[in-house]
């Protein structure tokens, strides 16, 4: 392939895609030079995945046309990709659980010798690759014994091996933690000053402004705006990523409804959640709460509402409403009153294929039968006033829950939940992964379950969002409660100070 | 690290196959009266076919797929080389290469149809192996044809002391498949059908890879209808059927997964041992015959939870 100096590494233009009915970019022009790192912002449904898979081959573009170092792509495929020096590393973790790292790295890029693979030069290949992305994991260690972050760390690895020139990054930090970002962050750096660039997705504000030197914003699939970052500000970026201003990102709490019950509602002592190392727990959510639980990921908040939504077993005294728990099944949980919002709406959500409206009953399906027969006309009203009510987008209840962008996925995921009028509703990291915009309107909706009486937990690792929802906030440490903080402790610095402490017992 | 130890940490269940077919081989030899080195090695001679059989059936399935026209394939293998034999007396290899075309272009038909045709494996498999059996039926309606004598006395043979026969069962796999799963074909198999669409992401052929394993498949059971051939010293369009499930259940033991993306050829060779072993010990148990199919059953069903019963205790209280 021929590469003249003055073409850019790689260039789109023109390039639109469609799927069906749903148009996911329009005419997008988008130029890579060497020596850059673009950071590409939008909110979700606005086509930044999409293009990323379009540049690497993965989706062909309906129409405009795909350059590299000027020469335009016919056929291209991931494989041709590759070998061109374009690196991908998809949102959705592409990794094999029950291959080695070794092998999940190496796949597609093996060296051989006498036609078969060369094992010790591909470890080698591997070693590397790990050591640059800082991966603490071994070549031989299984995928499916790994954490998600060593994964994600183990999917970059797979893009570096082959020296890439383009590095095509989707939200390659959603997993990763501080230090694990940091050292991302310098990666990119290093590879913009070898004369190499890096494309990146990602939605954490301090990531664009750690790590570009250019912000490509879009909107409804379309570009919007190149801007120099060192010329930007993250409220000019929101501003051009939702196409207006948003005075705050946090919804002002509305006046609580005058006939909503008072009180407390769920009250759990020395509770406890099999198979994990949750251990006497006491807490108690009262009408009209929202009561968030904090703490560093991975130290059993997220067990702890499952434990207390019925998925998974638990022990000890618990009482919603008078009705005694530990519930054991989901649906014991549900007709106490009590539903979990899930953190993996793509697999614990929704069943994807499922239209949207089928999705939205699936918990409520008894109630809306008799006889074993659906009361369509029931369903259709339920199905479309819940819609309205979380502003599903679009608002078409027979389209299959796959075609909805993340954002309006949880909305269906919710509204679901909701469909089931509980008492008390658990969400488990709701806003992971979601634009703006939906955030915001998620927000407003808790808050007004909270005005209407309901009792509402929020796990989450975003502070600012904890600290802006919750009147009374729960730190979890090593699977025990280490600390509550209410009124004006509830700080980012506070929660933060309390994550940290070690368990005492 | 040494690639024994590497398999066996990726797939436990080969090696708790291969222990169990120990302890059960040895079992046999101890409890089996009037074991001469003529009668094992006629054993060991009829157990070889289902091996070859279940190592390409183990292929199919690691591709996310199924074969359940192995059964077909070895038939028609077996009376291509006994009704072509009748008709020309003397050219018996020039049958066994006709048999071994049958076998690759079958596997190469299944193989289009699943990965370019994207229809399910299950129907593609069943039709053919539908077609095959009704072509075989009608080459040789009545069971008979003719075996020249050096086929019928090769699976009596030994080199020193080993049995051909089990020579042959290791070094068939050892050639077809292990060069293959060494090379980049290995991963590419075993990627492509735990998730094709991210094995294609990653550069793999995912097309190719599919069509490749339902050829060896079908490879696999067309040298098995040969060694077939050579034990039973005729062609009959019938001797096929009961292979295409015991492969299937030779793999579970073995730990493939039907789910597809992991597994592997020893442990369905060793799997399908240990099938065949268990069948001679009720034998020689004087277990009634009928109630060998109800005890194969049962150990297939043992065979699955195994690996779940692990995992339900790993995982402690979660449901599902």
């Amino acid at each position: 392939m021929s590469s003249t100096s003055s073409a850019p590494l790689v260039e789109l233009t023109g390039v639109s895609k469609h799927f069906g009915g749903v148009q996911a970019l329009k005419n997008v022009d988008l130029s890579v030079r060497n020596g850059t790192v673009i950071g590409i912002a939008g909110e979700n449904g606005a086509g930044k995945s999409t293009l990323l898979k379009v540049l690497t081959g993965v989706h062909t573009p309906s129409a405009g046309e795909v350059r590299y170092h000027g020469v335009t792509q016919r056929g291209l495929s991931p494989a041709v990709a590759k070998s061109a020096g374009v690196a991908h590393v998809a949102q959705e973790l592409s990794v094999f659980e029950h291959l080695s790292v070794l092998d999940n790295i190496i796949l597609g890029n093996a060296p051989l010798r006498l036609g078969m693979i060369d094992r010790r030069r591909a470890a080698m290949m591997a070693e590397e690759a790990l050591a640059v992305v800082g991966a603490q994991v071994h070549v031989d260690d299984m995928v499916r014994d790994l954490g998600f972050a060593d994964r994600q760390l183990v999917e970059i690895a797979k893009a570096l091996v082959g020296d890439p020139e383009l590095l095509v990054l989707d939200e390659p930090t959603s997993g990763l933690r501080e230090g694990e970002v940091a050292h991302l962050i310098e990666l990119m750096n290093s590879f913009r000053d070898r004369g190499k660039s890096v494309l990146f997705i990602t939605h954490r504000m301090e990531e664009f402004f750690a790590a570009t030197d250019q912000m490509f914003i879009m909107r409804d699939g379309r570009s919007v705006a190149l801007l120099r970052t060192e010329e930007t500000s993250s409220d000019e970026i929101v501003s051009l990523m939702i196409g207006g201003r948003m005075a705050s990102l946090f919804p002002d709490p509305p006046p609580r409804d005058e006939q909503a019950p008072r009180g407390p509602l769920l009250k759990v002592t020395d509770y406890s959640v099999t198979g994990t190392n949750i251990r006497g727990i006491s807490l108690h959510v009262d009408h009209g709460e929202i009561l968030g639980i904090a703490g560093l990921a991975g130290n059993g908040q997220t067990e702890l509402l499952q434990g207390l939504g019925g998925v998974r077993g638990s022990h000890g005294h618990y009482t919603v409403d008078g009705i005694s728990g530990p519930f054991r099944t989901v649906r014991r949980a549900m007709d106490a009153g009590v539903v979990l919002v899930p953190e993996d709406r793509k697999r614990h959500g929704l069943v994807l294929p499922m239209r949207v409206s089928a999705n939205m009953t699936l918990p409520h399906l008894r109630k809306l039968s008799t006889w074993g027969f659906v009361r369509r006309s029931e369903e259709h009203q339920l199905v479309d006033s819940m819609m309205s009510t979380m502003q599903v987008r679009p608002d078409d209840p027979s389209l299959p829950a796959e075609a909805l962008s993340g954002g309006n996925q949880q909305k269906v995921v919710i509204g679901a939940a909701l469909l089931t009028d509980p008492a008390v509703c658990l969400f488990s990291d709701p806003t992971r992964g979601i634009d703006v915009r939906t955030k915001f309107e998620i927000y407003s909706l808790m808050q007004r379950l909270a005005a209407r009486g309901k009792a509402v937990v929020l796990v989450s690792t975003d502070l600012a969002e904890i600290t802006n929802l919750c009147n009374r906030v729960l730190v979890m440490s090593h699977g025990r409660i280490v600390a509550e903080l209410s009124g004006s402790d509830v700080t980012e610095h506070r929660i933060t100070q309390a994550s940290f402490q070690a368990v005492s017992q | 690290m040494n690639p024994v130890f590497v398999t066996l940490r990726r797939e436990p269940a080969v090696g708790v196959a291969s222990a169990a077919l120990v302890l059960l081989f040895s079992i046999w030899i101890l409890t089996t009266p009037n074991l001469t080195v003529l009668s094992f090695t006629i054993t060991m001679a009829q157990k070889v076919p289902l091996t070859l059989v279940a190592a390409g059936q183990a292929i199919a399935i690691m591709s996310k797929g199924i074969d359940l026209s192995v059964g077909a394939v070895l038939t028609m293998s077996n009376v291509v080389i006994a009704a072509g034999t009748a008709v020309t007396e003397h050219s018996t290899i020039l049958w066994i290469a006709a048999a071994l075309g049958v076998g690759l272009l079958a596997g190469a038909v299944n193989g289009l149809c699943v990965a370019l045709l994207e229809l399910p494996p299950l129907i593609v498999t069943l039709a053919t192996q539908s077609i095959l059996f009704g072509a075989a039926l009608y080459i040789l309606p009545r069971p008979g044809g003719v075996v020249e004598t050096w086929m019928v006395d090769a699976p009596l043979l030994l080199i020193g002391p080993v049995p051909l026969v089990l020579i042959v069962m290791v070094l068939v796999p050892a050639m077809l498949w292990y060069p293959l799963r060494r090379g980049r074909f290995g991963l590419a198999l075993l990627s492509s059908g735990a998730d094709p669409g991210a094995a294609f992401a990653s550069g793999v052929r995912v097309k190719p890879t599919i069509v490749m394993a339902y050829m060896l498949s079908s490879l696999f059971s067309a040298i098995a209808g040969i060694l077939v051939t050579m034990n039973s010293g005729s062609g009959d369009a019938t001797i096929g059927t009961s292979y295409t499930m015991n492969a299937i259940a030779a793999c579970v033991v073995g730990g493939v997964a039907l789910q597809g993306g992991r597994g592997t050829v020893s442990g369905a060779i060793a799997g399908a041992l240990l099938i065949s072993f268990i069948t001679n010990l009720l034998f020689s148990m004087g277990v009634n015959a009928y109630w060998q199919y109800v005890i194969t059953g049962i150990i297939l069903v043992l065979a699955i939870s195994v690996p779940l019963i692990g995992k339900l205790i790993r995982r402690g209280g979660e449901k599902s």
